[in-house]
């Protein structure tokens, strides 16, 4: 009877040892499942902060050559418009310069040919010259 | 019948009878000094003539009066003639479809000249010449002064200008200056 006692006693604690050797088991694998997840989580993580870092050099590069191009079209109306400018102003001028010089004649002629004679004179020369040209 | 067609037709009959009668230079002159006043008194006149008010011998005076002496009795009748066929309100465009007719039958050119200052006779009869040779007819001349021109003469023949004046050649060169 104390033998069966004893037996039974030993069952127990093989049984006993035998499932917490499967515990330590269970949990030894917990823990490789729980590092290989984690290694696979960190390695998600570097893609993604890989894939971050290319997205936004990516767009820092389009907002530089957006710029770059804004900055260049500014440039280049500025140029447009100072060109166009200084057309206009070459144009008045070489106006003004016509019409003071085409008024200055004017006075000038208009004194030359203040009496009859010179207008007898300068017409009489128009004649000739137109004569000479019908003849010619 | 139009304005047009009427005048010809009166123009027309006022030079046969004027040619049977030979006083077509005479009253060419007459018509001339007409369209001269007209030319200085447009619608006054025209209001006169046209006006049932006023007689037509009232009429008849007024170009009378307009044309001066002396008046020659061929066109004397012929305003006769014209008020009794009630169109003495278009005596001013037969007076200058005549003188069209005239002009044409006889080879003259009338010719508009503008100077700068009045010409002596001499520098007009330089022009005349030039006229007559350049185009081979007699030229009518009447002269106007329109001191702008600064020098030299415009020349109006028919529907034709010839610039020849210091204002013209300025603004030519102006606009030429101005295109380089």
């Amino acid at each position: 009877m104390i033998m069966g006692a004893v037996d039974k006693r030993n069952q127990h604690i093989n049984d006993s040892l035998k499932e917490a050797q499967e515990a330590h088991d269970a949990l030894a694998g917990l823990e490789e499942a729980k590092e290989k997840a984690l290694a696979e989580q960190h390695a998600e993580q570097i893609r993604i902060m890989n894939e971050n870092q290319e997205l936004r050099t990516q767009l820092i590069e389009e907002a530089k050559a957006q710029a770059r191009a804004e900055a260049e079209k500014i440039v280049a109306d500025a140029r447009l418009k100072i060109q166009k400018e200084q057309a206009e102003a070459m144009a008045e001028i070489k106006r003004e310069v016509i019409t003071l010089s085409v008024d200055i004649a004017e006075k000038l002629l208009q004194r030359e040919l203040g009496n009859k004679d010179a207008q007898s004179q300068y017409i009489d020369n128009l004649l000739k010259n137109n004569e000479k040209r019908i003849e010619a | 019948m139009d304005n047009g067609k009427i005048s010809v037709r009166y123009a027309r009959a006022l030079l046969n009878l004027a040619c049977q009668q030979q006083c077509e230079a005479e009253v060419y002159d007459c018509l001339v000094r007409l369209t001269k006043q007209y030319s200085l008194a447009i619608n006054p006149f025209n209001e006169v003539l046209s006006n049932p008010m006023i007689t037509d011998s009232e009429k008849i005076q007024l170009i009378l009066t307009a044309i001066g002496e002396p008046i020659h009795p061929c066109l004397r009748q012929f305003l006769d003639f014209v008020t009794e066929k009630k169109r003495v309100n278009k005596i001013f465009l037969i007076g200058l479809k005549y003188q069209e007719m005239y002009r044409k039958a006889r080879n003259i050119l009338r010719a508009d000249v503008t100077t700068a200052t009045e010409l002596d006779d001499n520098t007009l009869g330089k022009i005349q010449s030039f006229v007559e040779d350049t185009f081979h007819c007699s030229a009518e001349m009447h002269v106007k002064v329109d001191p702008s021109l600064i020098g030299g003469f415009l020349l109006d023949i028919e529907h034709d200008r010839m610039d020849a004046s210091i204002a013209g050649r300025l603004n030519k060169l102006k606009k030429d200056l101005n295109v380089l």
